[in-house]
């Protein structure tokens, strides 16, 4: 048998063992066993099989993953980022629709401590949303704002998503970090330009007023919410600047949240040992993805099936933008079904020689990946952001109700979406080419 | 004592041991760099970090993610069948499983013999950091998900009520106390 047929054989298993619901990351390491077996015996398969998990696993690289996944549960489960929505409402208060664009604000500022969609979703959900319900906030729209808020956390550094797909692309960490700077800001601001249009067009939504008894002086906001922007500024400021890599920004930003959390007793020896433990399942669980998706790069590699799919894509003589609207797409209908980071890990090492073939810049598509696997938290069925959040608010709207009120932040979504493809430049992002 | 309870006691251990080794590499980095302010280091860090405990953090909650089925996975065939089917498939779905680890515990094992046999190590800084120990750790959690995914196979085969009632606490060993 051809390494091409055995390849597509063994792709089609893949898809087959997952609509079946055996774990990703063993679907996808038993497939690429089988696939160089047939291939090209025994000894070779037995080989990747032996060597992989461990030889994909010690990295320094991808330490920073449990690292940034640790200061993220502490963060969480501590609570040390909350004053954050008391200061975007000090700063805000005056302006239309002012806790949510509040609420906005504060998920781009937990994101910058905590790296992950769903723990930004259900902190600033468990904050934001009961104020805004008793503010007179449509309970749709209060929802649908947070669970898409939440989405920003992937896009502003730290993301885990990012240093998953840097490790496999083989590219900058930081680049990318900065790169998505430009995305996330671009999102938040397209978020608040809806709720300030919505705030004029449906007031019964959106009030325009706010009470201004439960809003914080400024400088109380600030002097409470200190101690965190010292972090992310020493976590920032030593990563951008050359001081730290991006492993030991995320231990000291762990450490410092940590240290921060027990001296102001915000956590307690249960709280950690959570966080302790919440970390290890979700380093568990993404980064043995990871170790299938590394085999599956292998066997795709061996079979010829990788090069074989980017010559037929390359001999259609795509547009870029024909091509990034076909990943587009792609990427929306596997967001539906499949975890953030399942549908990247099985998805990139088909696509990165394709990548290769149309010249598009890795760091680019590593924001613009990011940005698409994001939206999938969003929407139906599987939109993980809104289970989180249905989860926070309990019986106060139904899940139907919080895809209801995500319906303008998608639109604006997809907006940036298409102005990542034809204007990457306004994202101050490398263009492609 | 069941060999239930010695699972979940093994289970717990193993949890334990990727707990601390997040809470060890996390020490450790903010340490060093510490240090570094003046002028020093920790020797063997990154080593120790890179081949110890990453390994450790990564592979040994494995037994908790199959009991608890934390597992990533795709939910699209749930959502639309009827739940004797689903439970069906998630069964076979456990025992494929359950099938995989075996294959990695025998090569994971295979290949953690051959690194004792050349006594593995690599050089740091200041002195030797033996490594091949290290390559035991995989064996070790591929076994014990193994378990893990067959016990919960043949759970979901038997009925829909997967974990027995003092395995039902997704938690740090001590979390609830």
């Amino acid at each position: 048998m051809s390494g091409i047929l055995v390849g597509s054989i063994a792709i089609a298993s893949l898809l087959a063992l997952l609509a079946w619901r055996v774990p990703v990351a063993l679907s996808l390491i038993l497939v690429s066993f089988l696939g160089v077996w047939a291939t090209f015996g025994l000894t070779p398969a037995w080989g990747i099989l032996k060597s992989t998990p461990y030889d994909f696993v010690a990295s320094w690289t991808l330490t920073s993953v449990p690292m940034f996944v640790l200061m993220g549960y502490i963060s969480f489960h501590s609570g040390i980022t909350s004053g954050l929505f008391r200061l975007a409402k000090a700063l805000f208060s005056r302006m239309p629709g002012s806790l949510a664009i509040s609420s906005t604000f504060a998920c781009t500022g937990f994101a910058a401590v905590c790296g992950s969609s769903v723990a930004c979703a259900a902190a600033m959900g468990k904050i934001a949303i009961p104020e805004m319900v008793k503010s007179g906030y449509d309970r749709n729209f209060a929802c649908g704002s947070i669970a898409a808020g939440g989405t920003i956390g992937a896009l502003i550094p730290p993301s885990i998503l990012m240093i998953i797909y840097g490790v496999i692309a083989q590219v900058s960490i930081i680049s990318l970090f900065l790169a998505g700077i430009g995305v996330g800001v671009a999102t938040a601001i397209g978020y608040i330009l809806v709720i300030l249009a919505l705030s004029w067009v449906k007031p019964e939504w959106v009030p325009r007023s706010l009470d201004r008894s439960d809003v914080p002086p400024l400088g109380k906001a600030l002097m409470e919410t200190g101690p965190v922007l010292f972090i992310m500024a020493g976590i920032f400021g030593g990563m951008f600047g050359g001081i730290f890599t991006a492993t030991e920004a995320g231990a000291v930003g762990a450490a410092l949240s940590l240290g921060y959390a027990v001296i102001s007793r915000r956590i307690n020896r249960r709280q950690i040992l959570e966080s302790l433990s919440d970390t290890v399942s979700t380093c568990g669980s993404l980064l043995l993805v990871g170790v299938g998706a590394a085999m599956l790069t292998k066997m795709l590699s061996m079979t010829g099936l990788g090069l074989y799919i980017s010559q037929i894509i390359g001999a259609f003589n795509f547009d870029y933008w024909q091509l990034m609207l076909m990943i587009v797409a792609i990427y929306l209908v596997l967001g539906m079904f499949l975890d953030p980071f399942g549908a990247m890990l099985i998805t990139l090492p088909v696509f990165l020689p394709i990548l290769h073939h149309y010249h598009v810049d890795l760091i680019f598509f590593g924001v613009f990946l990011v940005k698409m696997l994001e939206i999938g938290m969003i929407t139906p069925p599987v939109g993980i952001n809104v289970y989180v959040i249905k989860s926070v608010v309990g019986d106060l709207t139904s899940l139907n109700g919080v895809f209801k009120g995500i319906g303008m932040f998608f639109v604006t979504d997809i907006l940036v979406i298409g102005g990542l493809i034809f204007f990457p430049s306004l994202f101050f992002l490398p263009v492609s080419g | 004592m069941s060999i239930t309870s010695i699972l979940h006691e093994l289970e717990r251990a193993a949890t334990w041991i990727a707990g601390l080794s997040v809470f060890l590499a996390m020490l450790i980095i903010a340490l060093d760099i510490i240090f570094r302010l003046f002028k020093s280091d920790i020797p063997g860090s990154v080593e120790f970090i890179t081949y110890y405990l990453i390994v450790a953090i990564v592979f040994m909650p494995l037994a908790k993610l199959e009991r608890t089925g934390e597992m990533i996975s795709m939910d699209l065939l749930m959502t639309v069948l009827p739940r004797p089917v689903g439970r069906a498939i998630e069964a076979s779905a456990a025992l494929i499983g359950a099938g995989v680890y075996a294959l990695l515990t025998i090569a994971s094992a295979s290949f953690a013999m051959e690194k004792l046999a050349a006594n593995f190590y690599v050089i740091t800084s200041t002195y030797v950091l033996f490594t091949w120990p290290a390559y035991f750790m995989l064996p070790l959690a591929f076994t014990l998900g193994g378990v893990m995914s067959l016990l919960r196979g043949i759970e979901r085969l038997r009925g829909p009520d997967i974990p027995s009632p003092e395995m039902s606490e997704a938690q740090m060993p001590g979390a609830g106390k």
